[in-house]
């Protein structure tokens, strides 16, 4: 009786350590500022590019200054509740406070111009697919992004997995 | 007995001479046919191996390769007290080799960044694949699957490896200034000179985008050493390339590598007229 209580123990050690650990590794998910819907502009046939400027030829995607959102929002917009934050947020000049969803671990390195202008990936293929998102973004939206992943991508399209392609 | 037994084959087969003839023709041709145009054919592209040339004729022991190595790598300055212990990191270091005395003394100043051997001992010793020659010849290091043994230190013939004894640490103005191209190490992983390797992926991409290939004056002050050298003293370059600067250099009869003895196959060559001694 004992042992099998013991026994117990241990498994339930092993599995709660397992679970913190990995809860670690999780992305937590962020407050938005703001109840963006990214379908309700890409409706307007705004394309990633217009917002996010460098997605497409600069290391960084980047997130739109808040005078981009004014070339449409400085007059009011629709019936949404948060509409108006978003000239709250313009006042004086002040930037909207956007959450950053997307991190990347400080020893590797990655350029968005690589994969999306001369890989041609979709941006879809890792920030899932936008055009269905009605709510504000605050997880990634297809998961963990591990070095697997990026690996058998690198090995299908015959892009280089030597370590210092992509670790600095 | 010869005669009677080639004649009746001359018809059908070709002569064993005319074989030979041909084998040698073969040979002479791959020979004589540039290196380069042959790995086209074969439907293969040449892969760099990028070495570096220090000419110690023209080093003035000025040290600057070394202040622009710590400031591009965010290599810790871990103080006087960790240094007095020869626990400094100094992926640049400066050598001397003293001659003489005062006031006839002359020194040597040898600049030392790691030698990024062909033949790496320290590749060999380590347990968890945390260094490894990548595929263009450059002894890399992931800090992130380092498990600090220390074989590699120990392995270095050149001791070009350095163990961050504590949490990496910089004086306060120079926090804020830290290169965000390069990670910094945390306590108890090894580091290591990269040849700059960031500095040439930037180089690559630049030239991506300008729809252009690599050339040897892209990168022949690439890392910071050589790009900081006022005496010009430090170049790279791809050693592969034949035409390339440090391939022309390290034909020179003042080319030299250290501890060449030990076959460990060095890629930084160094350039001095009067000869080496160890």
């Amino acid at each position: 009786m004992k042992v099998r209580a013991a026994a117990l123990l241990v498994i339930i050690v092993a599995v709660a350590t397992a679970w913190a650990v990995s809860a670690r590794e999780r992305p937590r998910p962020v407050t938005q500022p703001i109840a963006f819907s990214h379908k309700r502009h890409l409706e307007e046939e705004i394309t990633c590019k217009d917002c996010h400027k460098y997605a497409e030829d600069g290391r960084y995607a980047t997130l739109p200054p808040t005078k981009a959102c004014l070339l449409c929002h400085e007059e009011e917009q629709g019936k949404h509740p948060d509409e108006p934050k978003v000239r709250e947020h313009a006042k004086d000049g002040g930037e909207i406070p956007w959450a950053q969803v997307n991190r990347l671990v400080g020893h590797v390195y990655f350029s968005h111009a690589a994969h999306v202008k001369h890989a041609g990936m979709d941006c879809a293929e890792c920030h899932g697919d936008m055009r269905e998102m009605t709510e504000p973004v605050t997880l990634p939206q297809i998961g963990h992004l591990d070095m697997d992943r990026c690996m058998s991508c690198h090995e299908a399209k015959g892009a280089s997995n030597d370590c210092v392609a992509c670790h600095k | 007995m010869s005669a009677a037994r080639s004649t009746p084959a001359m018809g059908q087969r070709p002569s064993r001479r005319g074989l030979l003839g041909a084998l040698l023709g073969a040979v002479a041709a791959a020979l004589v046919a540039p290196r380069r145009l042959l790995a086209s054919a074969l439907g293969k592209t040449r892969r760099p191996r990028w070495g570096m040339v220090i000419d110690l004729d023209k080093c003035t022991g000025c040290q600057g390769c070394m202040v622009a190595c710590r400031a591009e790598n965010n290599v810790p300055v871990n103080g006087p007290d960790e240094s007095g212990r020869d626990r400094g990191i100094f992926w640049m270091d400066m050598l001397t080799q003293r001659t003489g005395e005062y006031p006839d003394l002359s020194i040597q100043f040898v600049p030392t960044p790691c030698n990024h051997c062909e033949n790496a001992p320290c590749v060999k010793v380590c347990p968890v694949g945390a260094t490894y020659l990548s595929e263009e010849g450059i002894v890399a290091q992931i800090w992130a699957r380092c498990i600090g043994c220390r074989y590699c230190t120990t392995a270095c013939p050149y001791s070009r490896r350095y163990f961050n004894w504590r949490a990496p640490s910089w004086p306060e103005e120079t926090k804020s200034y830290l290169n965000p191209d390069v990670a910094t190490r945390p306590k108890g992983v090894v580091e290591k000179c990269t040849f700059c390797h960031h500095r040439l992926r930037a180089a690559r991409e630049k030239a991506r985008a300008e729809e252009r290939s690599l050339t040897d004056a892209d990168v022949r002050k690439l890392p910071a050493c050589a790009e900081s050298c006022p005496a010009g003293a430090i170049l790279f370059g791809d050693l592969n390339d034949p035409d390339s600067e440090v391939s022309l250099l390290a034909k020179s009869p003042r080319a030299f590598r250290l501890l060449e003895e030990l076959g460990t196959h060095p890629k930084v060559v160094y350039l001095r007229e009067a000869k080496w001694k160890e």
